[in-house]
């Protein structure tokens, strides 16, 4: 469902325990195996999501502006995923694993973002598709073998 | 009974029956679990055909709709504590709601997120000042039937017919048990949100139902029109199945859900099928809005009435004015529609069965409904449906916390 920024800044519950809850999930800094699946599963469908997008944007059956709009949401929550991963702890075991999800997550934010900028570019927008295909696709192994 | 009428009653029920409950929870369900969760869409169906037939018919008998029936079958106390309950969910559910038409609309024209929500708080208050019941009925009722598009791009995608029958059988799925669980109580749950029935049993009040031509359109409209609804919510499954499934994506942004319009129907289905959420959501903000306001009113007593005109029932016009300035400042300060969203419908839920309880009492009462009361199948199915609304009710929270919101 609905993914809460890791950096929490968005994040408005109406419920303070589940505030509670939320914050405290949020404050963990270490890189388990089980976070490190479900990042990479969120590399995976925001590449995969990306990919659909530009896919669209290259057919022409997506106006500008819906590129622009959700091609920025999926880049912000890319960035995001990026830059807390980036400053969490994956310990010996995991970190090579976590390096490649945070560079393929930064791909995805740099994909998207140049997407953003020139929705009608329809090359750009092939090169798009293909690079974030094959990011989704590293991201499913790299979750597969964490799993 | 005028058959005009009574099919505009059936296709603004069809149109009225996705909000942006139905399209979150449908979606991730979908691209979750596939087919796999479609008989639980069924389930949540028939659960609000039967809460609004029964509901429906006590209005149509007593005039009354459901929160009198509340406060006199619960108790001052016990009603009190619902009504809180009521209007929590239901401002929860209208913040979501407005939210979601400022997300459509930014998808639409790429405008600034805070302005369009003040454009889209703005455009309700319009709207519910200036068009009467049947109207705002009819009007995004109709407008929601727009999200056929998401219809026909399922044909389109060519989905797994034996998979998707299959689907409508009763089963578990194989992995993610308690994951699976917090999205069968999520679907269930988004198709008996509570506000529903609040609306539809005041507008029955509001629109003068009388025995027995309305209590046979009340039927008709309950069964045809909540059922093909389900089609509608069964359609997003579908999609989600069929698109992002495969490769893996959460659809969390209704951009996302906007693709599966486009992809298989491209740019005309894409605007059709944002133009049928943002009708979609619009409607159910606005039910919410004046669901609030006749629960509060019929609570304490007050003149209510969307016939009426403002000055003759001003409390009751005040308070949908507030709830929908409410839900417009909180969606203005950037909460994610989305997330808020599950948290209505799981809360929803929580809240459904103190409402629930009173209206089947009161249908089932021959004294109150004579020879209009539950007859044994109404009853059987009235009394199964408060077991299972129960279970949903004590197992959503628990749910939710476990599977931090079904993210595992």
């Amino acid at each position: 469902m609905a993914r809460r920024p890791h950096g929490c800044n968005r994040l408005v519950a109406p419920v303070a325990v589940m505030a509670a809850v939320a914050l405290a999930s949020c404050s963990a800094r270490t890189v388990t195996a089980f976070r490190l699946q479900h990042d990479a599963e969120q590399v995976q469908s925001l590449a995969a999501d990306g990919a659909l997008l530009a896919l669209g944007a290259r057919r022409g059956d997506v106006t500008d502006a819906f590129v622009r709009v959700h091609a920025a949401e999926l880049a912000a929550e890319a960035e995001d995923l990026r830059t807390v991963l980036a400053s969490a702890d994956p310990g010996p075991a995991r970190a090579s694993a976590t390096a490649a999800v945070v560079r393929l997550s930064g791909r995805v934010a740099a994909q998207l973002d140049a997407l953003r900028r020139r929705p009608g570019d329809r090359p750009l927008a092939a090169s798009v598709h293909t690079t974030l295909d094959g990011i989704a696709r590293t991201a499913e192994r790299i979750a597969g073998r964490t799993s | 009974m005028k058959p005009l009428q009574l099919a505009l009653g059936v296709l603004a029920a069809i149109g009225g029956f996705v909000d942006i409950g139905d399209i979150v929870f449908n979606t991730a369900a979908g691209a979750m679990f596939g087919y796999q969760v479609i008989w639980i869409v069924v389930i949540g169906a028939l659960g609000i055909i039967v809460f609004s037939e029964m509901c429906g018919r006590v209005a149509v008998v007593t005039q009354r709709p459901v929160f009198d029936a509340v406060r006199t079958r619960l108790g001052y106390g016990a009603a009190l504590i619902t009504l809180i309950a009521s209007l929590a969910v239901s401002l929860l559910t209208c913040t979501a709601e407005v939210g979601g038409m400022a997300l459509v609309l930014r998808l639409l024209t790429g405008g600034d997120y805070r302005l369009l929500v003040v454009a889209a708080g703005i455009g309700l208050l319009i709207a519910v000042w200036l068009l009467p019941f049947d109207w705002i009925e009819r009007v995004f009722g109709f407008g929601g039937l727009l999200l056929v598009a998401f219809t026909v791009g399922a044909v389109a995608l060519g989905p797994d017919w034996g998979q998707l029958a299959r689907g409508f059988v009763p089963h578990v799925a194989t992995s993610d048990h308690l994951i699976w669980a917090y999205f069968a109580v999520g679907l269930f749950s988004a198709a008996l949100m509570p506000y529903e029935v609040y609306f539809y049993s005041s507008g029955g009040v509001e629109e003068g139902w009388r025995a027995p031509d309305d209590l046979r359109m009340n039927r008709i409209t309950s069964i045809a029109g909540f059922s093909i609804g389900a089609l509608l919510s069964i359609t997003l499954i579908t999609v989600s199945a069929e698109l992002f499934l495969p490769v893996g994506i959460a659809p969390d942004f209704l951009g996302t859900v906007g693709l599966a319009a486009a992809n298989p129907l491209g740019q005309i289905g894409l605007l059709l099928g944002l133009a049928g959420i943002l009708f979609a959501v619009s409607g159910a903000a606005i039910d919410t809005a004046l669901s609030g306001a006749y629960n509060l009113a019929q609570f304490l007593g007050w003149p209510w009435g969307k016939a009426k005109r403002p000055s003759e029932v001003p409390r009751f016009s005040l308070t949908w004015m507030v709830f929908i300035a409410i839900a417009l400042v909180v969606a203005a300060t950037g909460v994610n529609p989305i997330e808020l969203t599950e948290y209505s419908v799981i809360f929803g839920v929580v809240a459904m069965p103190a409402t629930y309880l009173p209206v089947l009492l009161v249908a089932g009462d021959r004294d109150v409904m004579g020879e209009h009361a539950n007859g044994r199948l109404s009853a059987t199915l009235g009394w199964t449906y408060l077991v299972l609304l129960t279970v949903a009710a004590l197992s959503a929270v628990p749910l939710m916390v476990l599977t931090n919101l079904g993210q595992g």
